[in-house]
């Protein structure tokens, strides 16, 4: 079925079917052309047509009258309209062409012709060749290839070829007695089925307009009149023989009209018509009256486009009184004309003829005359149906209100008719939208007033109607609306077309052409067609009506459908799911899927998944590391298998030309967090998971049958073996998002770059793969477009693939087991492991071990802040052993071949770690070389060690004494004194004084028994055997510290670590010098004291004790008693004589020396002697009679320099006594006492 | 006699539907399922018409003038919304169409159905109703969550254009 008909011209009837038909061998496009090549040439002037021989049809008889051509190439039903035939017989095809271009026999072709097209009236034949050809035939004709040439003659031999033929035809039509359609065709006429009852017609036509409500209420009147005069004329024409004759007489008036305006004698024509009308109005012969009238209307119109100047029955003012197009004739109006005409009128449509009431063409308004001639024939028409037989047949009456309509819309331009107008007329095109002009002023009809005259359509019940005519009412009511820019309407109309094409049970064969109507539709509905991306991000800004949409585009599809046009299903299944899934319900959606989609990709029409936003998210993850079992009991694998990158040399050169930016740390860090979609690092061959969030909008289950990455990805990432082929395939449940797992496997390293996969491919619903981009939101989605460009949409992972690395494995730790061991404290032990280079094709190219304690891992990063200085040297001292001493590496290999083994020795001292410790970690980092070199892989591997220190010797107690006198020779085996003694005979000026005893303490708290050596400078003590939890004193002798030599108060403590800051110790410069007194004094004893020990079983385990954990600071009497730099002053007494008897006076002399210069204050100082009994040790009383002394004991004294007092005592009684000299000041903020470094016995005899 | 009632935005897209049906003892009659797709089309088929009228003078209203309030231009010199209501603007078959346009080129656009025979109009019923949902609109403008041109989801509003629906068409 072709939609593309030509709009109903209103003068159609004027013009001449003709069918061409291809003879020969003719390509589509070549007839087509030849067709529209003839189409140029419809229109032959009779003046140019050869006389023929009939009185009725000769073109001489009216020279300027035209032939109208309508050539169509299709559509030839015969049967059809053979009822319409009779009544109007312009719808019958007079003429066949047929189009010869390779001609055989050119007489049988034209008798095949006549065979074929028995009804045609005039067969001709037209060859176009190059060849000249020889014929006698007259409906034979020859045109050069060119076919233009000679088209123009050759159109006008046919038409005298059809002037001949139709001056036969109607010769056959004089006698007949002419039937109406419904006498011919009885039931199958489609009668006029009005939905509305004639008595509304009038109020509706009455309400139309204000000109026409004029007209009407006009109308009505005259109707009235007219009514009214033909009673009378019944009345006198009584008999009905009479009637049918004028009737008859009437209806072949009114044919000859019609073959007059075919054979272009428009004058003639007029006249019959005129007369048939006259005839036909008496005999109330409503539906030829009807036809008559139409032909007049035709006659009008064709006679003005001729520019020939006629005049207006005057039958037909009386029949459609109708406003003048100039005001004087506005006393002709009709209106004038009611109170006059019952006289009048009877006598003008009886009697005679007479122009006397006829108007000239000038003086009409022939738009208005026209429109309403038409709506007198509708009336008439509608008259008509009352009758059984003579009824006008819905196409007709649809017709004649189809091309009034578009003569109504050609009119509108201008309130006459000009000649533009009339050519349009002629031609049967509308205008353009564009050309109307809303300044035009008055046009001859409004637009509203078009519309409601094409509303009256719907008064019919066009559904009754063959498929074919509707389609042709909507096409051309869609032509109307269109050119009225109506395009919701037009919309409309193509709309009720196509429920109409689908509504059809009938086979239609829909040319190609109708995919421009449905376009046209969905584009008026305001359906964007394009399927890309773009547009649907374009539209979310839209507001439509999507119900409205979504309807049409189930219409289109179900036209589309119909015509099995798969390629433009395709494209409305797919529009409407991918577009429209919000509004369809499941079992739209269901519907959808089974009948169009489902066999549509069985088809390959529709060729990819419309869903862009199937894919949400991809994630890597790696799986449990699962090694040999060997590593993974024993090593916390997790954190060794983390390798991180390390670049060398990537030191960032400052520009210094920049300002200093505050903010840039910041900012770089913002810049960091972007990359956060770094996914994660991986290595070739590591056993990984790719998670692929899906996504199914739809209210069906959808299936996706293969998934993978695409080519890029490929080459690095391959999925592993997995459950998804064809035939198991992942369902994806309605409406739901699904999370695929998939094993993957890493093929080729990256490098340092980054493989970043936004799309995987995929199979979905059994569709070829295509590569899906990973879109995680719809809304964000478009700026982020924005922002980047069309290249990313949505995002992207990446992640980063490195080689394959070797692996440091421990084979075996000799020695111990379990990595835990017991060692006692001050002992030394060496563990020795064996490493193994796992990986078969890697090497370690850089190796190093280093080791953490759990005392170093204990400590605060600020432990430093609130020590004082001699606590924090001790801590820091300790935690450099720790670091240097304690753990050793040994024979650390530093670089490892693939599978090689190397024995690492770790030597673990001790001595000197606190009793806290309990284990240390043995890190090894490790790595291989980037194919690019500045570029290292490395990897670390940890090993913890647990050690469970026991506790050997320990040093609870330690005391200082001073030493004062000498010892029995029998004493010399004590190790001690036998040392004293040594030293007193060796040393000249050896003073008992000079030395004091260290008591130390010592315990052993292991369970076997312990023997030790101590030393201190040049002593050596004796071998000590302690058993287990005993203790034992052991005294060290120590010569006291010349202050004269180490002056430990200016001496500050050291520092460890110098690059401290901050360190204030808030004290007083005497507390500081107090400190440092006591602290060097401590390091004193420290540095020298040495003990070493074995146990007494097994000799083989020894060790030694580190003193300084175990000795406190020393405190005040400890430091005066070692340090001989305490008193301010030297206070020396001698005595003459030391060994007197009785009455012998004996001198003791006193030397006072400041100790230092600046102490030589001028203070006073009280110089007292006091005696003692050395036996009890008392003080003898000053009044005590044992004692004489000359002068007194206490004495006042400056000593700035160098003082010497001297005091003569006579002892009494005989006995020992000691004799001690004692500075003490006066000074009460600082008091002070001190004596005689040694005691001064005197002996009395 | 049900009626299906839309405000169209300036972008033809509907703000607000609704389709009135009439309590006929336990029996809601509303369109039929056919009807019920047609109509908006039909609706939106007659805005052609609506935007035609609006820009005349003096608009041939196939309302038979009773409103008499002339063109919807007019404005300037009426005081009342009278010309806001264009009365009977195009039908379809049975089907009758009426509309009211306010200010704002919101289209407030109703088919009369025709379940009996003729569809009478009551002008001044409808013109009422016409008003009375102007005003709801307007209202719901007033809200300054609303954008204009959006649809219309308060269920406040659908009620009480419902409540007039019943209270002026199908009494």
């Amino acid at each position: 079925m072709k939609l593309h008909v030509g709009c109903a011209s209103f003068v159609d009837p004027s013009k001449i079917r003709t069918l061409v038909v291809p003879v020969g061998k003719w390509r589509r496009e070549e007839f087509l052309g030849a067709v529209a090549k003839l189409q140029r040439f419809s229109e032959i002037r009779l003046l140019d047509i050869t006389p023929i021989e009939s009185s009725l049809f000769t073109p001489q008889g009216f020279p300027s009258g035209r032939l109208f051509f309508t050539f169509s190439s299709s559509g030839y039903n015969d049967s059809l309209n053979l009822f319409l035939y009779d009544f109007e017989p312009f719808r019958k095809i007079f003429v066949v062409i047929g189009l010869v271009n390779e001609h055989g026999d050119l007489e049988s072709d034209l008798a095949k012709l006549k065979e074929r097209y028995p009804t045609v009236i005039s067969h001709n034949l037209i060859v176009v060749s190059k060849d000249a050809i020889s014929t006698e035939n007259s409906n034979v004709f020859h045109c050069g290839p060119k076919l233009e040439d000679k088209l123009e003659t050759t159109l006008c031999d046919i038409g005298k070829n059809f002037l001949l033929a139709l001056n036969h035809y109607y010769s056959s039509y004089k006698h007949v007695t002419l039937r109406s359609p419904g006498a011919i065709g009885g039931n199958a006429v489609l009668k006029t089925s009005l939905t509305r009852q004639i008595a509304a017609l009038n109020a509706a036509t009455a309400t139309s307009a204000n000109a026409s409500k004029r007209l009407s209420s006009i109308e009505i009147a005259t109707n009235g009149i007219k009514r009214s005069a033909s009673l009378k004329l019944a009345k006198s024409l009584t008999t009905t023989e009479n009637r049918s004759q004028n009737r008859s007489r009437g209806r072949q008036l009114k044919i000859l009209g019609n073959f007059q305006l075919l054979a272009g004698r428009y004058t003639d024509a007029l006249a019959s018509f005129g007369e048939a009308i006259t005839l036909l109005h008496k005999v109330r012969d409503h539906l030829w009256l009807g036809s008559a009238l139409d032909g007049i209307a035709i006659c009008f119109l064709l006679l003005s486009y001729l520019q020939i100047s006629f005049q207006i029955p005057s039958i037909i003012n009386v029949l459609c009184p109708h406003q003048a197009s100039n005001a004087i004739s506005e006393t002709d109006s009709p209106r004038n004309s009611v109170s006059h005409t019952p006289m009048r009128s009877p006598r003008g449509s009886s009697s005679s003829l007479s122009s006397a009431a006829a108007i000239d063409v000038e003086s009409a308004n022939l738009p208005k005359l026209i429109k309403s001639i038409s709506e007198k024939i509708m009336y008439y028409y509608e008259l008509s149906l009352s009758h059984t037989s003579d009824y006008a047949p819905q196409m007709v009456y649809s017709e004649i209100l189809l091309k009034t309509l578009s003569f109504m819309v050609c009119c509108r331009s201008s309130a006459g008719l000009s000649s533009d107008d009339l050519r349009l007329i002629i031609d049967g095109t509308l205008p353009q939208p564009a050309k109307f002009d809303c300044s035009t002023l008055e046009p001859a009809f409004t637009s509203h007033e078009v519309y409601f005259f094409a509303n009256r359509l719907f008064d019919l019940q066009l559904k009754e109607m063959d498929v074919e005519s509707q389609c042709d009412i909507y096409m051309h009511l869609a032509k109307v609306y269109r050119s009225l820019g109506f395009e919701r309407k037009r919309a409309f109309v193509l709309r009720l077309l196509l429920v109409a094409i689908v509504s059809n049970t009938d086979d239609i064969l829909l040319t190609p052409d109708y995919r421009a109507h449905l376009e046209n539709m969905a584009q008026l509905y305001g359906i964007k067609s394009s399927l890309a991306l773009e547009a649907m991000v374009d539209e979310q800004g839209d507001i439509s009506w999507l119900n409205l949409q979504k309807r049409c585009l189930q219409l289109c599809l179900a036209v589309a459908s119909r015509a099995k046009d798969r390629k433009l299903s395709a494209h409305y299944s797919l529009l409407l799911i991918g577009r429209y899934t919000h509004l369809l319900t499941q079992s739209e959606q269901v519907n959808l899927l089974n009948n169009h989609i489902e066999p549509l990709i069985s088809d390959g029409c529709i060729d990819s998944y419309w869903d862009p936003y199937l894919l949400r998210d991809i994630k890597f993850a790696r799986l449990e590391y699962t090694g040999s079992a060997v590593d993974g009991a024993e090593f916390p694998v997790e954190m060794q298998m983390a390798p991180f990158e390390k670049q060398d040399g990537e030191v960032t050169e400052l520009d210094t030309h920049q300002v200093f930016n505050p903010f840039k740390a910041v900012q770089a860090a913002s810049k960091t967090s972007d990359s956060n979609s770094v996914q994660g690092t991986f290595l070739v061959g590591d056993r990984a998971m790719v998670s692929c969030m899906v996504q199914n909008p739809f209210k069906f289950e959808i299936s996706i049958k293969e998934l993978n990455f695409d080519a890029e990805a490929g080459k690095h990432v391959e999925l592993d073996q997995n459950d998804i082929t064809l035939k198991t395939p992942i369902f994806v449940s309605p409406e739901s998002t699904r999370l695929v797992n998939l094993p993957v496997n890493f093929k080729a390293p990256t490098g340092s770059e980054l493989l970043s996969i936004s799309s995987l491919k995929m199979s979905v619903m059994g569709l070829p793969p295509r590569a899906f981009t990973m879109v995680p939101s719809e809304t964000g989605f478009s700026d982020h477009q924005k922002l980047d460009g069309d290249q990313t949409l949505g995002n992207r992972v990446k992640i980063k693939i490195l080689p394959q690395q070797p692996e440091l494995q421990v084979l075996r730790t000799e020695n111990i087991t379990d990595n835990s061991w017991m060692m006692l404290h001050g002992t030394k032990q060496i563990v020795s492991v064996v490493f193994r280079n796992k990986s078969l094709s890697c090497s370690i190219d850089y190796l190093q071990f280093s080791h953490l304690t759990n005392i170093e891992k204990s400590f605060k990063t600020d432990y430093w802040k609130k020590l004082p200085y001699d606590d924090l040297y001790g801590v820091e001292k300790q935690l450099e052993w720790l670091k240097n001493s304690c753990i050793k590496i040994l024979e650390a290999p530093t670089k490892m071949a693939p599978n090689e083994v190397a024995k690492v020795k770790i030597e673990i001292d001790a001595t000197s770690v606190p009793l806290q410790f309990d284990g240390f970690d043995v890190i090894v980092n490790y790595g291989m070389h980037a194919s690019k070199k500045s570029y290292m892989y490395m990897k670390t591997l940890c090993l913890p060690y647990e050690v469970s220190l026991k506790r050997s010797i320990e040093v609870p107690g330690i005391e200082i004494v001073p030493l004062n006198e000498l010892f029995a020779p029998e004493m010399e085996t004590v190790d001690w004194v036998e040392f004293v003694m040594n030293k007193r005979r060796s040393e000249q000026n050896f003073r008992v004084g000079d030395y004091v005893l260290l008591l130390l303490d010592i315990r052993n708290s292991w369970i076997d028994g312990v023997s030790l050596d101590l030393s201190f400078q040049d002593f050596r003590s004796h071998q000590h055997l302690i058993e287990a939890e005993h203790t034992t004193r052991v005294v060290v002798p120590i010569k006291k510290i010349e202050h004269q030599h180490v002056p430990f108060r200016a001496r500050p403590i050291p520092r460890v670590f110098n690059n401290r800051q901050y360190i204030q110790s808030g004290l007083s410069e005497d507390q500081e010098r107090e400190m440092r007194e006591k602290f060097w004094c401590r390091e004193h004893i420290l540095s020298h004291l040495q003990c070493r020990w074995h146990l007494a079983k097994d000799s083989s385990i020894t060790g030694e004790v580190d003193f300084r954990q175990f000795l406190d600071k020393l405190d005040d009497l400890m430091v005066k008693n070692l340090y001989l730099d305490r008193s301010p002053y030297l206070v020396d007494l001698a005595l003459d004589k030391t060994n007197i008897t009785r009455n012998q006076s004996v001198h003791a002399r006193v030397t006072i020396t400041p100790a230092a210069a600046r102490h030589a204050t001028s203070e006073p100082l009280l110089l007292s002697f006091m005696i003692f009994d050395h036996h009890t040790s008392k003080v003898l009383p000053s009044s005590s009679r044992r004692i004489l002394y000359n002068g007194t004991l206490t004495r006042h004294i400056v000593a700035v320099k160098e003082t010497k007092l001297a005091l003569e005592l006579i002892p009494i009684e005989p006995g020992t006594y000691e004799i001690c000299a004692l500075i003490t000041n006066s000074n009460e903020d600082r008091p002070m006492s001190l004596s005689n470094q040694e005691p001064v016995t005197l002996l009395v005899t | 006699m049900p009626q299906y009632f839309v405000i169209i935005g300036s972008k033809d897209n509907p703000v607000y539907e609704a389709e009135f049906t009439t309590q006929q003892g336990q029996l809601q009659q509303g369109f039929p399922q056919n009807l019920k797709e047609l109509n908006p089309f039909i609706l939106h088929a007659s805005l052609d018409i609506i935007e035609d009228l609006q820009w005349k003078i003096n608009p041939n209203s196939q309302s038979g003038n009773v409103s008499g309030s002339g063109g919807f231009l007019r404005s300037r010199n009426v005081a009342n919304t009278d010309n806001c209501y264009l009365g009977k603007v195009d039908y379809f078959y049975g089907l009758v169409i009426t509309a009211y346009l306010t200010y704002s080129g919101m289209k407030l656009v109703m088919v009369h159905g025709n379940l009996t025979g003729d569809v009478q109009i009551d002008d001044n019923a409808v013109k009422a109703f016409y008003q009375e949902v102007h005003e709801l609109y307007i209202k719901t403008l007033m809200n300054p969550f609303y954008q204009i041109n959006d649809p219309i989801t308060s269920p406040a509003f659908d009620s009480r254009v419902r409540a007039l629906a019943r209270k002026y068409l199908n009494k």
